[in-house]
């Protein structure tokens, strides 16, 4: 159990500076999900922790000390790679004896740590196989087991899902959280997947372009997103975002028009951000054509084009909805699940 | 590809059997005229049917009896130079290939770069001078004289870095976090992972390193140094006897025979290497 502290950590390439400034502080046996879109740097930060990437300023500490000097091996980190990172020609025994072997471990010790750890993972039966005989969840599970044997004070993930299928992932992802709840190491993992993030997290770090856009637990940052991008990354379907102009009796949305809210006191342009799961039915003072249908089964996903907006607004409804396309659609928002961001910043004012 | 036109199968056969044709024919009327006495193979026309006297000659020609180099001797002389040359340049190249994949430091693509540039300088190009500094080392008639000045390959050392390339970059920061020294890497992942690309080059340099004949001719002059190679030459030219056609067949054959053997053993691994990529 480990804290780890990251402060004013900045990245430069030559002279374009990646990662601007990053401020984290992670308790004892947490659980932190970095997530963001591909070039977020949110590998890089990682791999900064990690000490396979120089810092150009700030510090990482871990339990308080100062690690961005220190070799990977001397930062009692261990590292599960995207694509596994076995080594091809050792067997699976000796994939997670190596790093072992390297610290002069006794062989009986090592014996020990790396069947109590294959039994844990029940890879006990391939333990004599190469990799390559492996499946994609059997390749995971050893890479696991390398970090784990280590017993190290950190675990650190690299989007250790993403070359798996849609059932295995979702079935690795609940045993790398409930193996992280039994050993509780502070870890830290790297995706781009928000439901992955969402699901796994303790708490969210929402990574843009090399800034922490939000730090926060799940639900805090579902609910209370700080900005436009953090609204539009964290929830699936995305949240609709709408360009439309505040007066002071109504919100005109292109033609259609809705009553302003009370707690909205700007007026003029502004971005309405609304969750696809957050309609009402029953009431409907909007209205839109039917452009695409996505049946998923316990619910349905609505495509609905207003006039003066590209982008068709997302809806979600009951699985049993019967519509068809080019039909009107009648709708209306759940007024208390409305956010308001700014034009120009982005920010979020209500 | 499934295809059934017998007129196209008949086709590619015919060039097929030329080409081999046309290896093995040579290498027929060698082992025929190993086969035969002196005499006849001073009468017209040649056999192309083998003789009687193959174990004969055989034990003859290692008998040494009238040449200046005994077989074994030279053949030894050959196999310690083509051994010294081909590891030597494998343990050198693959080290250096390693220092420019694996390694950052000032001036790595220039030195790169200057490695290849020797692929523009061969033994023939630059003989003079390597022959003044070999006789200035005093290293004349010695194995080191006859193998050193062959050994830097720009070739090796650039098959070892595509090699190199090949293996993922997260196989070594993996092995950094399991706490490798550089060194060890390269012992425990690099090496392992790139056995059969050793095995391959090994065989290819073996063979040249056997089939060096300017090299060695400039170098010895001691007959206990020549090469299997040379001595072939050298039974040739025997003064005002007949050149005797069926004892230097015999030895054109056993010199054949090693880099036959070794193409043999390492075909398997040969041929993994040059065209697997289980990684």
């Amino acid at each position: 159990m480990s804290t780890i502290n990251m402060q004013q950590l900045k990245k430069s390439y030559q002279d374009t500076e990646v990662i601007h400034g990053i401020n984290i502080d992670i308790e004892e046996g947490e659980f932190i999900v970095l997530v963001g879109p591909s070039g977020c740097g949110k590998s890089t930060l990682l791999r900064m922790v990690a000490g396979l990437e120089s810092i150009t300023s700030g510090e990482v500490k871990i339990d308080d000390k100062v690690v961005n000097d220190l070799e990977p091996k001397d930062r009692g980190i261990s590292m599960v790679f995207q694509n596994y990172a076995l080594y091809p020609h050792m067997t699976v025994y000796d994939n997670m004896a190596y790093g072992l072997k390297l610290m002069k471990m006794p062989k009986d010790e090592i014996d020990k740590r790396v069947q109590d750890v294959a039994k844990l993972l029940q890879i006990q039966d391939y333990l004599q196989r190469r990799p390559s005989k492996l499946s994609g969840g059997q390749r995971q599970r050893v890479a696991m087991g390398r970090a784990i044997v280590r017993d190290p004070k950190v675990f650190l993930f690299d989007e250790p899902l993403s070359n798996l299928d849609a059932k295995l992932r979702v079935q690795m992802r609940m045993q790398i959280k409930t193996l992280q709840q039994k050993l509780a190491v502070t870890t830290i993992y790297v995706t781009h997947d928000q439901v992955e993030a969402m699901t796994m997290a303790d708490r969210l770090v929402v990574l843009n372009n090399g800034i922490a856009a939000q730090i926060g637990t799940p639900m805090e940052i579902y609910d209370d997103p700080k900005d436009q991008f953090v609204a539009g990354f964290i929830g699936s379907p995305a949240m609709n975002f709408l360009d439309c102009e505040v007066c002071d009796e109504s919100i005109k949305i292109g033609q259609q028009s809705i009553a302003t809210p009370t707690h909205v006191t700007q007026r003029g342009k502004i971005v309405l951000g609304i969750r696809p799961e957050h309609f009402n039915q029953s009431v409907s003072d909007l209205q839109g054509t039917v452009q695409m249908i996505e049946k998923l089964g316990s619910n349905v996903l609505l495509y609905l084009k207003m006039e003066n907006s590209e982008q068709p607004v997302v809806i979600q409804c009951d699985g049993q909805l019967d519509a068809k396309i080019g039909a009107v659609y009648p709708f209306s928002f759940n007024t208390e699940k409305l956010y308001f961001f700014d034009t120009n910043t982005q920010q979020r004012i209500y | 590809m499934i295809e059934n036109r017998p007129m196209a199968t008949f086709v590619s056969h015919t060039v097929l059997i030329l080409g081999v044709a046309l290896i093995v024919f040579p290498i027929w009327v060698m082992v025929v005229a190993a086969s035969h006495d002196a005499l006849r193979l001073t009468q017209v026309p040649l056999p192309l049917l083998p003789g009687n006297q193959f174990w004969i000659n055989l034990k003859l020609l290692f008998s040494g009896k009238g040449f200046s180099a005994p077989i074994h001797l030279t053949l030894l002389n050959s196999l310690a130079m083509a051994l010294m040359i081909s590891v030597g340049k494998i343990v050198i190249s693959i080290i250096s290939a390693f220092a420019i994949v694996y390694f950052k430091f000032r001036f790595r693509m220039f030195f790169f770069w200057m490695i290849f540039l020797t692929l523009m300088l061969p033994v023939e190009v630059r003989i003079l001078p390597t022959y003044e500094v070999i006789a200035n080392f005093g290293m004349l008639d010695t194995y080191a004289g006859l193998s050193i000045p062959l050994i830097a390959s720009a070739t090796a050392t650039f098959m070892f870095r595509q090699t190199f390339m090949t293996i993922p970059d997260e196989l070594m920061e993996a092995s950094r976090i399991d706490g490798a020294s550089p060194m060890r890497f390269f012992f425990d992942v690099v090496i392992p992972m790139s056995r059969t690309n050793i095995a391959a080059l090994f065989v290819i340099l073996f063979i040249f390193g056997w089939n060096q004949y300017l090299w060695p001719l400039l170098v010895t002059t001691d007959p206990d140094m020549y090469t299997v190679v040379m001595s072939i030459k050298q039974m040739l030219e025997s003064g005002e006897s007949e050149p005797m056609w069926h004892l230097i067949m015999m030895t054109a054959l056993v010199a054949m025979l090693p880099p036959i053997l070794v193409v043999i053993f390492m075909q398997k691994i040969f041929v993994k290497g040059l065209t697997d990529s289980e990684k």
